[in-house]
């Protein structure tokens, strides 16, 4: 006979399953420092390419004024200027990107907690069914001596 | 009036649960017509890639994919289109969209296809509406793809303006020339910085008002966003002199408001909290369930109240109000049941002729259960031996005792003298006797 109490549950853990749990399993196999470290350097990387991009866009469009004064410029302190600018970008996204991914990962525990909490109850109920029908079945003996 | 646009609201999110599988393709499908088509309009430079048998393809596969690809084939489009007409500007294009994507949108993927609506929409100068959504269903973070769509708009302005310039590749200076042309353009447009800045605020401050805790703060933080779109324009006009049409950008705030409001009403319908089918197994079983999500507003069963005084009880008993009512529910029409109350009448006791007392006046016969709250479980004869002994433990769990004690009934199994039904089943509710009962 079909135990609603079950399905129920079965239907919410399949659906969590089927749906934003994919990406909380997923999410579960990295510890948090880890997931945190490997966004940053994904973070990381694009920022870097981003920026490179932009750098070389600048001096393509300074093009000119660089031909015109290619002695004459103060390289260091275009590179010191230009590192300063790449390390305060960077330090930037990387702190919301830390902070960012940390607390996904938090919500994303938090949903896996309640999933199973859930498996739990489950379990009890399997627990149960098993002691119901070993119960039913040593009644079953009793009566037939 | 509030009640009937719930139960509109109902009614629409019934039928869209029952169709959802149909509509979301149907609308993806036309409105990435819509951005294709736009597409074609602002730089339909390559013949063969602006005709109606690729977009209609390219919506094709935008309806039964997710809405990143949407975004994702808007941006191949549009570097077809300006490679088509300079391979330089479409280089340019090729390293803002990853700089774009580095920098900002892939921080909020799941709005990514504000950086698609923003474009399009500003045609119709209904550009306003998309902060004020964002700010209604997303957080803050979407300012980043909002950002992205304002950046892209502008974009398309200056490359429509260079894209009749035709250069020599091998020539340097007008490479040069072109391209510092084309960097000046962008950075000279102070209105692209002050519509990013002020989209940014719009979002922030209907993301903070919808949240506090105040009566109608879902309404005030639209008129805030309302608000501080119109004021963010005209001090920009005023500060940094950029035209903007006044009029139109209040009219059209305003409008961007009432569809930010229309949307927000709406977007239990639009979630995704739709009918979930769902597939698994135990031991015993293979399930395959739809679940369907419950609706909070409940279309209203008419009721029918019996107003009778004692001395008219008698004659109200001989004709009883009948008939029926005919609800509707969802897409199709039920014959709903009447839900009786009778509520009877005393005249007022005459204590003080000043006071009034509901209880004097009024007395509520408690409810009576109805039918078709009683679960009647009917089992089969293999279901227990002679003595009734191997009733199934399930359907007794399952007993509301509560219900059968109003009628003076309950569970006792199979009487002895059970007579099998008609259809060789035995009815396990059974009268008890009034020695029962009293104990």
């Amino acid at each position: 006979m079909l135990n609603n109490r079950k399905v129920r549950i079965m239907t919410q853990l399949a659906i969590y399953e089927k749906g934003e749990g994919k990406k909380d399993f997923r999410l579960s196999k990295f510890y948090k420092t880890d997931y945190a470290r490997f966004n940053v350097l994904k973070t990381a990387l694009m920022v870097t390419l981003s920026y490179a991009i932009l750098c070389v866009l600048f001096a393509l469009y300074k093009l000119q004024y660089i031909l015109d004064n290619v002695l004459t410029i103060d390289y260091k302190a275009i590179g010191w200027k230009a590192l300063g600018i790449y390390i305060g970008l960077m330090s930037f996204y990387l702190i919301c990107t830390l902070l960012g991914y940390s607390i996904k990962y938090a919500r994303s525990r938090k949903k896996l907690s309640k999933y199973y909490r859930m498996l739990k109850k489950l379990k009890d109920i399997y627990r149960e069914e098993d002691a119901y029908a070993e119960g039913a079945a040593e009644d079953y003996d009793e009566g037939e001596d | 009036m509030v009640m009937k646009l719930l139960e509109f609201r109902t009614l629409l999110l019934k039928i869209y649960q029952k169709a959802r599988f149909i509509i979301n393709p149907i609308v993806k499908f036309f409105l990435s017509m819509v951005v294709f088509n736009w597409i074609n309009s602002e730089i339909g430079y390559d013949q063969r890639f602006a005709s109606k048998t690729i977009v209609l393809l390219l919506s094709a596969i935008c309806a039964v994919t997710p809405g990143g690809v949407l975004v994702f084939l808007t941006m191949v489009l549009m570097l077809v289109h300006v490679f088509h007409a300079s391979i330089l500007l479409a280089a340019l294009l090729f390293l803002l969209f990853v700089v774009l994507y580095g920098l900002l949108m892939r921080f909020s993927p799941e709005e990514a296809l504000a950086a698609v609506a923003v474009p399009v929409l500003a045609k119709y100068n209904l550009h306003y509406s998309v902060p004020m959504v964002l700010g209604c269903t997303a957080t803050p973070l979407s300012m980043l793809p909002c950002a992205c769509g304002v950046i892209i708009y502008h974009t398309i302005s200056v490359i429509k303006t260079y894209s009749g310039q035709q250069i020599n590749l091998k020539n340097l200076d007008e490479v040069i020339g072109l391209f510092t042309g084309v960097v000046d353009a962008f950075l000279a447009n102070k209105q692209m910085l002050i519509t990013i800045a002020v989209f940014a605020l719009v979002i922030v401050a209907i993301f903070i008002i919808r949240r506090c805790s105040f009566d109608f703060a879902f309404i005030v933080s639209i008129g805030a966003g309302v608000l501080v779109n119109i004021l963010g324009f005209l001090v920009a006009v005023l500060h940094f002199n950029v035209s903007i049409n006044a009029g139109k950008l209040i009219l059209m705030s305003l409008f961007s408001g009432l569809i930010a409001i229309v949307l927000e009403f709406f977007k239990r319908v639009l979630d995704y909290t739709a009918i979930e089918r769902v597939q698994f197994e135990d031991d015993d079983y293979y399930y395959y369930v739809k679940a369907v999500p419950k609706v909070n507003v409940s279309i209203p069963r008419h009721s029918v109240k019996r107003m009778s005084d004692y001395r008219d009880e008698e004659a109200e008993e001989e004709t009883p109000a009948t008939g029926s009512y005919a609800a509707f529910a969802g897409d199709t029409y039920e014959e709903d049941e009447e839900e009786e109350e009778d509520i009877r009448i005393a005249p007022p006791k005459k204590k003080n002729r000043f006071s009034f007392n509901r209880s004097d006046y009024i007395k509520e016969t408690p409810a009576v259960p109805k039918d078709s709250d009683i679960r009647y479980e009917e089992f089969d004869d293999s279901d227990f031996d002679e003595d009734g002994a191997g009733l199934d433990a399930e359907v007794i769990r399952y007993d509301r005792d509560e219900d059968l004690s109003a009628f003076g009934m309950k569970n006792i199994g199979p009487a002895d003298d059970a007579k099998p039904a008609d259809d060789g089943e035995y009815e396990t509710w059974m009268t008890l006797d009034d020695d029962d009962n009293n104990n």
